[in-house]
């Protein structure tokens, strides 16, 4: 389609020369996309030595030179003397020239005399470019990244009448219960709250407030005492790192793949150290990757309150600071879609709020699982959650609603029946939730056989369920392919990709994959293995396309199956008492099953006495 | 005051010229010298893009001035002010001059043609801040340094382990680089005729112009087929004596200019080196000199000197090398007897920088910029070229095809 009137560039004269025995379809398409915009082209003959090649653009004011060659040591030797000649012949001041080929990079036509270069993988758009003196984009340089609105196509309008029905009365019946209730961990998101907007003084006074809800642990720490696994950063120390992140920030994409509408790609971290963290999400950004993940330490989810300052931490996940979070904000800009999970422990909705400060897009807030399989109290983190659920909706702040007990054992009907009921509290407190079925060779999944025969009916079996249940965005994780990972970095990189081809296929909103090395190290997560993953799912969005992985008939009856179930289950959970008795009762997965009530926080619920 | 300009130049990839440029930075700051160090190419990396192998570093000091793509001063170790942005662009951004405050490695990436080094030259002399500007070639590539004052010419068992060929090579450059000056600003009724450029195409017509007594002015790219034409196209009949005087009179050798033949001229030697293998070229040009015409070039880098690498890199497989080395006794005997006297040949690492930087200061700073621009090569250098043209007798030599 050529360029409207308005919008054309200047046409421009462009010689193109395929210096390779013979023609290089890149020439060719680069052709076809310079003339579309109405550029005079001509493309010569293969083969010809350099000096004919200066005879031809010679013999007509050309502005540009496009070049083609694969480098080897003596190509390399004939473009720099291409380059000479026509420097020597007087074309140069008037007529651009650049490169491409197999080795090309920016460093090599530099080296060899040209004005640009492009390698392997240069979209002729980058060519077409260069032609219009377009602003130049080099290989390495990064793009400000559009954040996508995962929720923003979606209606929330239940399709399933009877799973609607269910969920919307367990949630209202939710909403009533935790009326007047409060915790220390509800309370201490009210002190932050006021920390926020408070001057010094009273900032003071709040502090000591703070305190009297905290745990001794978390107590000692915001008084001094360092942390029993890591060392606070002193401030010279976070100048001189957020020093390292100035330049090299910015995002790639991971594949292109016109006009495809691929799922949003989050990596996880939490090394426990802010800057490393930071340096991670920096370079997954780079490799493709839209948003990350931050988990916080296991310790701290047990833990009342928050500790203070610039932590790192030597065990698992990176400390929930207000600092911790303003310097990752800072280290690695805004470019990246950035969730802080407040979804299993004992600070969730205080969580919400230190995130919503500094500047993060979404957070995970899901009692079922954070009771079930998180080790909290049912009763105190449903408190937690709706008041959690309620700062969410304040500060704009999605939140995916994960169905993690499905690891320890839970029937997926279960976990999802769990999730929905979250979802409908969370539609009830004008919260925008995010369905998040797990991609995973679960126990049940082994122990009944749904995986035996593919790995692809039974994860796309939870899909079409959910999406017959709720028009609503769905963000399998976490991270996909769970359990089918092993030490192998190569398997791990293809499990991964071919699940995200699956996500990709069935047209979801968001992944989150984990690096190759996850399994093998059991820890320590080094940025070439999130670059590793990375790569393997452009590689997998870039084979597929616009095609589809095409299910058995066997998903079909899965997603029945699963449909059945969570009525069933939603059924069951309306005849108790309330939705906490019924995590108590093993509605939303038994203690056989995999669901096992937490005891942290238990009996910290304090409620209002009627009025 | 204009700045000297010097460019380092080598007749392949790791011959030497980085390493002689190092080595005339060092001296020159030493001496107190001012210098700003620029590439037309890309230097000072670590391993280098092609082959892998490592490759000297460029160190500079607080105070050099140095002229390289933005981006890549961005991510050197040694600190730096901008200074100004030279309004050129490069494959790798703009063009900037800066001056660095703090000692460490950086990478030059310069301007790839010759309007961009003119640009940054006139930048530097208006800026009067650098008595010397070192250029550092790449690829064997010349072009853009047609109008450097002068060039120091790296070779070694990279380019060739045949001593001999290295010899013979050296001094068809050195030779073509030490061709007269000559302005052809044209005597009375003598207009040059420009040719744009000298190719088989064009041959017969330059050859006609000469004979009919017209200069000919070559601007443009010339080939090695279209000099071969031209010497061919003048040669005397079957049976003719060996020159033709204008209108087909035979006549004797020598005296070309009383037979009346017009000028051959070029507007820098660096045509002549782009047109094809030197010694190929150099033979060829000694045989339109022998049938009697003036052949002349504009203007053009002296040769200062031919450093002599005998390290070379050899190929292990699999993208490994290790290092190999010729006789670097033999190497230089053999240089020194193809260039003779007029052209010094110093082996960098062996002979320590300052030979080199005497011949440097001698041979380009101590002539001052009136005499650095001057129309004639540098004395004694003539002799490593075509001193049968300059005395009006038979040439020897390099002119042996």
């Amino acid at each position: 389609m050529a360029a409207s009137p308005a919008t054309a560039p200047r046409t421009r004269r462009v010689l193109l020369a395929p210096l390779d025995p013979v023609h290089d379809v890149g020439l060719k398409l680069i052709k076809k996309q310079l003339e579309a915009r109405g550029h005079q082209v001509t493309l010569l003959p293969p083969d010809l030595t350099p000096e004919e090649v200066t005879r031809a653009a010679l013999a007509g004011r050309y502005d540009c030179l496009l070049v083609s060659r694969t480098v080897g040591y003596e190509s390399a030797e004939i473009l720099a003397r291409l380059a000479d000649l026509l420097d020597g012949a007087g074309l140069r001041p008037r007529m651009r020239v650049a490169v491409g080929g197999m080795a090309v990079r920016p460093e090599l036509a530099a080296e060899m005399g040209f004005d640009g270069g492009f390698g392997p993988g240069t979209p002729p758009e980058a060519a077409v470019a260069f032609v219009e003196e377009a602003p130049p984009r080099h290989d390495d340089e990064a793009l400000s990244l559009q954040k996508p609105d995962l929720c923003a196509r979606y209606s929330y309008h239940w399709k399933d009448t009877v799973i609607g029905d269910a969920a919307r009365e367990l949630a209202r019946g939710i909403v009533a219960w935790a009326e007047g209730a409060r915790t220390p961990g509800s309370e201490r998101a009210a002190v932050a709250q006021a920390m926020l907007v408070a001057d010094e003084g009273e900032r003071l006074r709040l502090e000591e407030e703070y305190l009297h809800l905290c745990g001794d642990e978390v107590v000692a720490m915001r008084r001094g005492q360092p942390p029993p696994h890591g060392r606070l950063i002193g401030e010279e120390e976070k100048r001189r790192a957020l020093g390292l992140f100035a330049r090299g920030r910015g995002w790639q994409p991971l594949a292109a793949t016109g006009h495809q509408r691929l799922p949003v790609v989050f990596v996880q971290y939490g090394t426990g150290c802010p800057v490393m963290d930071a340096l991670h999400a920096v370079v997954a950004a780079r490799w493709g990757a839209q948003g990350t993940v931050h988990f916080d330490p296991a310790w701290s989810a047990r833990q009342e309150g928050l500790p203070r300052g610039l932590v790192a931490w030597s065990a698992d996940g990176t400390f929930y600071t207000p600092e911790n979070l303003q310097f990752f904000r800072e280290a690695t800009g805004n470019d990246l879609l950035w969730q802080v999970r407040a979804h299993r422990g004992l600070n969730t909705p205080e969580t919400v709020v230190w995130a919503a400060a500094a500047g993060a897009d979404l957070t995970k807030i899901n009692p079922v699982y954070g009771s079930l399989g998180g080790g909290t109290d049912p009763e105190r983190l449903l408190v937690d959650a709706v008041a959690a659920t309620r700062l969410a909706a304040r500060y704009g702040l999605p939140f995916d609603v994960v169905t993690n007990e499905e690891l320890g054992g839970v029937p997926a009907h279960k976990a999802i029946a769990g999730m929905l009921a979250v979802v409908a509290t969370a539609l009830e407190l004008g919260a925008r939730p995010i369905l998040q079925p797990l991609f995973c060779y679960s126990p049940e999944a082994v122990l009944e056989g749904y995986m035996e025969q593919d790995y692809v009916d039974w994860n796309a079996a939870k899909v079409i369920a959910l999406r017959r249940i709720i028009d609503a965005p769905i963000w399998p994780g976490a991270p996909i392919g769970f359990l089918t990972h092993t030490e192998e970095r190569v398997q791990s990189a293809v499990t991964t990709s071919l699940h995200a081809g699956l996500a990709a296929s069935l047209r979801v909103d968001a992944i989150t994959i984990a690096s190759t090395d996850e399994a093998y190290s059991r820890g320590p997560i080094t940025a070439a293995a999130r670059v590793d993953s990375l790569r393997a799912v452009g590689e997998a969005f870039r084979f597929l396309g616009e095609a589809r992985v095409s299910p058995t008939a066997r998903a079909e009856k899965l997603a029945e199956q699963l449909l059945e179930g969570v009525a069933a289950t939603l059924r069951d959970a309306l005849r108790q008492p309330s939705f906490c008795q019924a995590l108590y009762a093993g509605v939303f997965g038994t203690r056989e099953e995999g669901g096992n009530p937490g005891r942290a926080g238990k009996g910290t619920v304090t409620r209002s006495a009627p009025q | 005051m204009n700045p000297a300009v010097l460019g380092c130049v080598g007749t392949a990839k790791n011959t030497g010229k980085t390493t002689a440029l190092t080595a005339i930075l060092g001296e020159a700051r030493r001496h107190g010298y001012r210098p700003a160090l620029t590439s037309i190419g890309y230097d000072g990396e670590e391993l280098d893009n092609l082959t892998g192998l490592p490759k000297p570093r460029v160190d500079v000091e607080p105070g050099d001035l140095v002229a390289s793509a933005l981006p890549c001063l961005e991510r050197a170790p040694a600190g730096w002010d901008m200074v100004a942005d030279c309004g050129v662009a490069t494959a790798l951004g703009p063009l900037v001059l800066a001056r660095v405050t703090s000692p460490g490695r950086v990478i030059l990436a310069g301007p790839a043609h010759r309007r961009g080094l003119a640009t940054l030259c006139r930048l530097l002399a208006a800026r009067r801040e650098a008595d010397l500007v070192l250029v550092d070639g790449a690829f064997g590539r010349l072009s853009p340094l047609a109008r450097a004052h002068g060039m120091v010419l790296s070779t070694g068992a990279a380019r060739s382990r045949d001593l001999n060929a290295l010899g013979r090579e050296a001094r068809a450059i050195a030779g073509l680089l030490s061709l007269p000056r000559e302005r052809l600003r044209g005597l009375p009724g003598r207009r040059p005729r420009l040719l744009r450029p000298l190719g088989a195409d064009e041959a017969e017509e330059a050859a006609r112009l000469l004979a009919t007594g017209r200069d000919v002015l070559v601007a443009g790219m010339v080939t090695l087929a279209g000099l071969a034409q031209v010497a061919h196209a003048l040669r005397p009949p079957p049976g003719a004596p060996e020159t033709r005087t204008p209108g087909g009179v035979a006549g004797g050798p020598g005296a070309p200019e009383a037979q009346g033949w017009g000028r051959l001229v070029f507007t820098d030697p660096v045509q002549l080196l782009l047109a094809g293998e030197p010694e190929q070229v150099s033979n060829v040009v000694c045989r339109i000199i022998s049938r009697g015409v003036r052949l002349a070039v504009g203007s053009g880098p002296a040769i200062l000197a031919v450093t002599a690498n005998p390290c070379y890199p050899v190929p292990l497989g699999g993208g490994r090398f290790r290092a190999g080395a010729v006789d670097a006794g033999a190497l230089r005997t053999s240089l020194e007897e193809h260039l003779g006297a007029g052209v010094p040949v110093v082996d960098v690492l062996r002979d320590g920088p300052d030979r080199l930087w005497r011949v440097v200061e001698e041979r380009l700073l101590a002539r001052g910029p009136r005499a650095r621009g001057a129309a004639e090569p540098l004395p004694g250098t003539v002799r490593a070229g075509f001193p049968a043209q300059m005395r009006g007798t038979d040439p020897g030599g390099p002119c042996t095809g």
